[in-house]
């Protein structure tokens, strides 16, 4: 799993790129912990997300926390498809904002 | 000025003492503490919030005296936090200068560097004079604590909810205080000697700030547990044994007074003090034309006590019952052997005790009125509608989008938006319970549609370890809906704890037995599933207390403390929380098996032979851990009740002499180290062994009572009595509920108190006032009122008891509805007739306690009439 922070205006972009299950979980998590910005709007670009397991749930669930507590908005940017059945399955997309691209993503929270 | 180096050989050789500074410093005091901590061979750096230079130079307060600092506090990472041994706050006006916030939402640096220190118990925190200044927008660190601080700032610091101490210095575990400049020496001489008494480190797992709502009455905790660790409670040196020195130290210089404290004494022995109490005591004697009455308490003290004009008296009431006067029947009341409690005043020059207050507890003696055979289902009817009314309102529709963890006393919601899963889940527990006791269908309404709730809005269904776990909870402030993954609760935090999962099943079982509905026995599989795979230790047994939120491990180095560590409630919580309810609902052998293997456990590793206590917290390999966080070496009174109570429910299940055995050791021993026999009820927290000089064990936190152990007790007490008919278990079972239900029922808004002090009176401070948080909402107290009920009429009393089940359509397997109220000895209650949609019924099992339900398309009511059977045992 591999992760790229970029810039979109005021906007973090973190784009993950891989297969986010037990085995990258942890160190998805710790590396995430560090890129994601205090206080800013943060957008994870799951496009490259090969494969979602419940750990990588979690790691999201934990990320979502961190931004919130900094008062920071995140939101994700195309979910593939397997993740998308199972986070909706499972309440996620209720407390998500969930757009259909990296740059739908940006509006959303630049608004 | 030079470098001063440290001494090498010095005790604190390679420790680092952290000083914020800035301008307007104490200069005596900053020069004291470079030479003080290097002559015992620490290292001692300065940090200040640069604003974005390399360095800044400070002017003193005094002399004007330049200071040049190049450490950063803003660059202080959670590594180089936790390589610091001590974090002090000095005098003078740094920490005014350090507190100012550009942004004023927004904690000033120096404020968020020293909060997360107090989230680090092995980083010792020192503030000293006018230091506590930097704590103020963050109250929570020192509220409930121990400290001193300057003169001019005692009603700042007992306004952050601190508890204010006269003395010089103040040691509360991790946190040392004194009380100005001039006492720097004495302030430094203990930090010194507290840094190198400390053990050699373990590797610490820095908390997160502790989150505005602190864990209120954890089973495990209390509610004012300082985060400390262990430390001696002052040095006694430092704090008593200085001269009182009464230099004005920095800005505007008031006298510092010694800060000795007076010699505790006790209360009757404290000279010329009137001291009002309450004695629980049985009468031995009355003499009407003295108005004198002899009572003797539970443990054979006599107490002469004299009626005074102004006395009045009351008969015990349930709640919902108007206040029954008794004044006017004194002389018929007060005959030898009748139980009741005084409220009153001793006088230091009287040897009588002055009645100003009598409690009676029936009409004639050994009659109370908790044994009449309707008294707990009017409880649990009253609380029921308390926590309906204050959730959801009279009547009206039930939506847990309403629901609120926090109640204010009357039950009225405060500004907070937090539903936390475990509270909802008992609520559940208690509608559920409520209703089998009653009937009464809105009570399951409540029950049903809180369990749907946590099913839609608390539950992670995880699909690839084929496993459920429950969030901490939902915060839904704004109408949104936040969910809150881990834990929220300092103990806990950024962990799954065992113990929020394990009450996250308590509310959904209980409704099972009532319901079958395979829904929730989808979930109550999952979760335990998640236990046997993720928190079971498979070599050595037992489950730990805590796993990684992203690993699922017991042994991941983030979780502190709390790693590869098993404790009471990891271990045998599960028996009453949920297993034996199962089980009951169930019949199931697994189930059986697991609460087999609990009790094993329980019996092998709690009990010590170091205290009358058991062991409550343990590393992986079972030996114990006395460095836990507030537990250290204590007891939690209730939990020893706790285990006494379900060892003999066990002996229904899978019966073994250890388990009666230990049960009645426990029963027979525990009067005496965690009751109180002249007042009543029982303690909470208290220390596992007695401090060089003592004969009695030191209570931790306060001489409180707390609502859940009462029940423990009671409950307790009850099947030891029911299943020996000991007489002696049997006093025990009435003296703790006399005491509950006399002093805990809220006449005035419903409900319980959460604590009252030693002599019954009602403590409402802080998260104690509450009604719904953590424990509290309606879980213990209901649990009371349904097993209360279940063995005084079937066990003690010899009366039948009719319950209510509702079982949904695709209910039970095989449609046999089980309807054993308890765990109870086997062929001590048969199943006398059965009912169902009003109608009798006959496919039952009278011994087997079992119902074959028809088929049916909707949900079918059942009543169960249950009868004592067979001999009751012998009195001994």
């Amino acid at each position: 799993m591999q992760l790229a922070k970029y810039m979109q205006g005021d906007v973090t972009v973190i784009a993950l790129d891989g297969r986010l299950d037990s085995g990258t979980a942890t160190r998805v998590q710790q590396d995430l912990e560090a890129l994601v910005p205090e206080g800013a709007p943060v957008l994870l670009d799951l496009s490259r997300v090969s494969y979602m397991s419940s750990a990588g749930l979690r790691v999201l669930l934990l990320v979502y926390r961190q931004a919130n507590d900094s008062g920071a908005r995140i939101a994700l940017a195309a979910v593939p498809r397997d993740a998308y059945e199972i986070m909706a399955a499972t309440g996620f997309l209720d407390f998500f904002t969930v757009s259909d691209s990296v740059a739908d993503g940006v509006t959303a929270l630049s608004a | 000025m030079g470098d001063i180096q440290p001494w090498d050989g010095g005790r604190l050789a390679g420790r680092t003492i952290a000083i914020l500074m800035e301008g307007d410093f104490v200069e005596p005091e900053v020069h004291y503490y470079q030479r003080r901590f290097a002559e015992e061979g620490a290292h001692t750096e300065f940090l200040t919030r640069l604003w974005g230079q390399r360095e800044l130079t400070f002017n003193g307060h005094e002399y004007q005296q330049p200071f040049t600092v190049n450490g950063d506090l803003e660059a202080v990472d959670e590594e180089r936090l936790r390589a610091i041994d001590a974090l002090i706050v000095p005098s003078g006006m740094v920490s005014d200068r350090l507190r100012y916030s550009e942004d004023i939402d927004a904690l000033a640096p120096a404020t968020r560097l020293l909060k997360r220190a107090f989230a680090i118990p092995t980083v010792l925190k020192g503030i000293i004079c006018h230091g506590m200044w930097l704590a103020s927008p963050i109250p929570d660190v020192v509220r409930g604590r121990r400290v001193t601080c300057h003169n001019n700032l005692i009603g700042d610091v007992r306004n952050m909810g601190a508890a204010y101490t006269d003395q010089d210095i103040v040691v509360d575990g991790d946190l040392v205080t004194a009380r100005t400049a001039d006492h720097c020496h004495l302030f430094a001489r203990t930090i010194i000697d507290l840094v190198a008494a400390r053990r050699a480190r373990r590797p610490s797992w820095t908390k997160p700030p502790v989150p505005a709502v602190r864990r209120i009455e954890t089973e495990p905790a209390t509610a004012l547990a300082p985060a400390g660790t262990r430390a001696p409670a002052t040095t006694g040196s430092a704090a008593t044994g200085a001269p009182a020195t009464t230099t004005p130290a920095t800005a505007n210089g008031s006298a510092a007074t010694n800060g000795s404290a007076p010699r505790a004494v006790t209360a009757l022995t404290r000279p010329g003090v009137v001291v009002s109490d309450l004695v629980a005591g049985y009468v031995t004697r009355y003499d009407a034309d003295s108005e004198v009455v002899e009572l003797r308490t539970s443990d054979g003290w006599p107490v002469r006590t004299r009626l005074t004009g102004t006395v009045s008296a009351e008969f015990l009431r349930n709640l919902g019952d108007p206040r029954i006067d008794a004044s006017a029947h004194l002389p018929e009341l007060l005959t030898p052997g009748r139980q009741l409690f005084v409220h009153g005043l001793f006088y230091p020059d009287d040897d009588a005790f002055d009645a100003k207050r009598l409690v009676f507890l029936g009409r004639r003696p050994e009659e109370y009125d908790f044994e009449k055979p309707d008294w707990w289902v009017r409880q649990i009817q009253e609380l029921g509608r308390f926590y309906r009314r204050a959730q959801f309102g009279s009547g009206g529709p039930i939506d847990f989008a309403d629901y609120r963890t926090v109640l204010r006393l009357g039950g009225e919601k405060a500004d907070h938006h937090i539903q936390e899963t475990d509270t909802i889940s008992r609520l559940v527990y208690g509608m559920s319970s409520a209703y089998m006791l009653t009937g009464d269908e809105d009570f399951l309404d409540v029950a049903e549609q809180g369990a749907k709730y946590l099913r839609d809005h608390m539950r992670f269904v995880d699909r690839d370890e084929d496993v459920v776990y429950w969030y901490h909870g939902i915060d839904v402030t704004g109408g949104g809906e936040r969910k809150l993954f881990t834990s929220e609760f300092s103990d806990d935090y950024d962990a799954i704890p065992m113990y929020e999962q394990i009450y996250a099943l308590a509310g959904p079982t209980q409704l099972y037995r009532v319901t079958g509905d395979p829904r929730i026995s989808a979930d109550i599989e999952g979760t335990l599933r998640l236990f046997q795979r993720f928190f079971r230790d498979e070599e050595r047994g037992g489950y730990f207390s805590h796993i990684d939120p992203i690993t699922l491990s017991p042994h991941h180095e983030t979780l502190g403390t709390n790693r590869s560590r098993k404790n009471w409630n990891s271990v045998g919580d599960h028996a009453p929380a949920y297993l034996f309810n199962l089980f009951l609902a169930t019949g199931d052998d697994r189930h059986a098996a697991m609460l087999e293997e609990t009790f094993d456990l329980i019996v092998e590793h709690l009990p010590g032979t170091d205290s009358p206590f058991v062991q409550e917290r343990f590393h992986a390999d079972w030996s114990p851990d006395y460095t836990w966080d507030w537990q250290q070496n204590r007891a939690v009174i209730g939990h020893n009740l706790k285990i006494a109570w379900n060892l003999m429910r066990m002996m229904a299940v899978r019966p073994k002499d250890k388990y009666r055995k230990l049960a009645d050791h426990i029963g027979r021993t525990m009067p005496e180290f965690g009751s109180d026999r002249q007042r009543g009820g029982w303690y909470d927290v208290i220390e596992r062994t007695l401090g060089a000089g003592e004969t009695r064990h030191r209570l931790t936190w306060h001489n409180r009572k707390a609502w859940w152990q009462q029940e423990q007790a009671i409950l307790a007490y009850q099947i030891l009595a029911g299943h020996t008919g000991d007489q002696e278990f049997l006093r025990q079972a009435r003296e703790a509920a006399a005491f509950y239900n006399a002093f805990f029922l809220d006449h005035d808004e419903g409900g319980v108190y959460f604590n009252v002090l030693a002599d019954g009176t009602p403590y409402l401070l802080g998260t104690e006032r509450l009604k719904g948080s953590h424990s509290m909402s309606m879980c213990h107290a209901a649990e009371l009122c349904y097993l209360a009920a279940v063995y005084e009429r079937l066990l003690l009393n010899d009366e039948p008891l009719t319950l209510w089940f509702r079982p949904s359509p695709g209910g039970f397997t095989d449609r046999v509805l089980r309807v054993a109220p308890d765990a109870l000895p086997p062929g001590r209650v048969r199943l006398d007739w059965v009912e169902v949609d009003g109608r009798p019924y006959s496919a039952f099992d009278p011994l087997g306690l079992t119902v074959k339900l028809p088929d049916s398309e909707s949900p079918l009511t059942v009543r169960a009439h249950l009868a004592p059977a067979g001999d009751p045992p012998a009195t001994g």
